[in-house]
């Protein structure tokens, strides 16, 4: 999966013109406390560029993001996003 | 990755509620080199492909295949139908008298997909949460709503709809 999103983003996203991708998700709040607890050890223990060798460019995909709107409610954050190429 | 992993085993539980839905583009051009790249892996009896996407889920898949010490090519078309729950990819030969060129659509799909493949009459269901490519992603097709394909010339979509609840 890794070597298939490497290419698109070689290529600029040539392949998926036409992609879209709707999401609305509430993320409960012990999933957010363990992203920072992973970020956070994350970025204590390693370089940034060692941490990402076996993962896809994130950078690059946040190109392809048109909207994100974040809003708390009780117990969870809720995420909109919108993906299109 | 252990975000991901726990989200997975504690079954989506810290995003309940959540809803996701797409199209994901799939071009001809797009399609003829994954096809392509796992025929070159495999070393079986098919050498070469070409497949052309038309219009309602109609494809024409050009299929050069080893017979014998000669080598030759083959155009049966398919339909393609998806399904979310099981999630399936279903392949049906366009018509009766494609029938003598079923063993040629057989003989792709296995080399193409050794896992998850049944055939039955004119059909060829793949099973998609047997897939190796989508091996990580497997949870999630439990929670598939809608699955479908779209083609028009030359592309096709495939269409889904996820919610955790």
């Amino acid at each position: 999966m890794k070597e298939w999103i490497d290419k698109q983003i070689a290529n600029g996203f040539s392949d998926l013109k036409g992609l879209s991708i709707t999401a609305n998700i509430p993320v409960r709040d012990r999933l957010i406390n363990e992203a920072v607890t992973e970020f956070l050890q994350t970025a204590a223990t390693s370089e940034p560029s060692a941490a990402s060798s076996d993962m896809p460019d994130f950078r690059k995909l946040l190109q392809l993001v048109k909207k994100a709107e974040v809003r708390a409610v009780e117990g969870a954050v809720v995420l909109d996003v919108v993906v299109a190429v | 990755m252990k975000l991901l992993d726990g989200l997975s085993a504690r079954k989506f539980e810290d995003i309940r509620g959540a809803r996701i839905n797409g199209a994901i583009p799939v071009t001809e051009k797009a399609l003829n080199e994954a096809v392509s790249s796992r025929i070159s892996a495999a070393h079986g009896r098919i050498q070469q492909v070409g497949i052309q996407i038309g219009s309602d889920n109609y494809l024409e898949m050009g299929i050069k295949v080893a017979v014998g010490p000669f080598s030759k090519w083959f155009r049966p078309e398919v339909t393609l139908r998806a399904q979310a729950q099981p999630a399936l990819i279903v392949v049906t030969l366009a018509s009766r008298e494609y029938a003598p060129l079923m063993w040629l659509v057989e003989l792709f799909a296995k080399e193409l997909f050794p896992k998850g493949l049944t055939i039955r009459d004119q059909q060829i269901v793949v099973n998609i949460a047997e897939l190796p490519a989508i091996a990580e992603y497997n949870e999630l097709l439990g929670y598939l709503k809608k699955l479908d394909i779209s083609s028009g010339p030359g592309a096709m979509s495939l269409l889904f709809e996820i919610e955790i609840n």
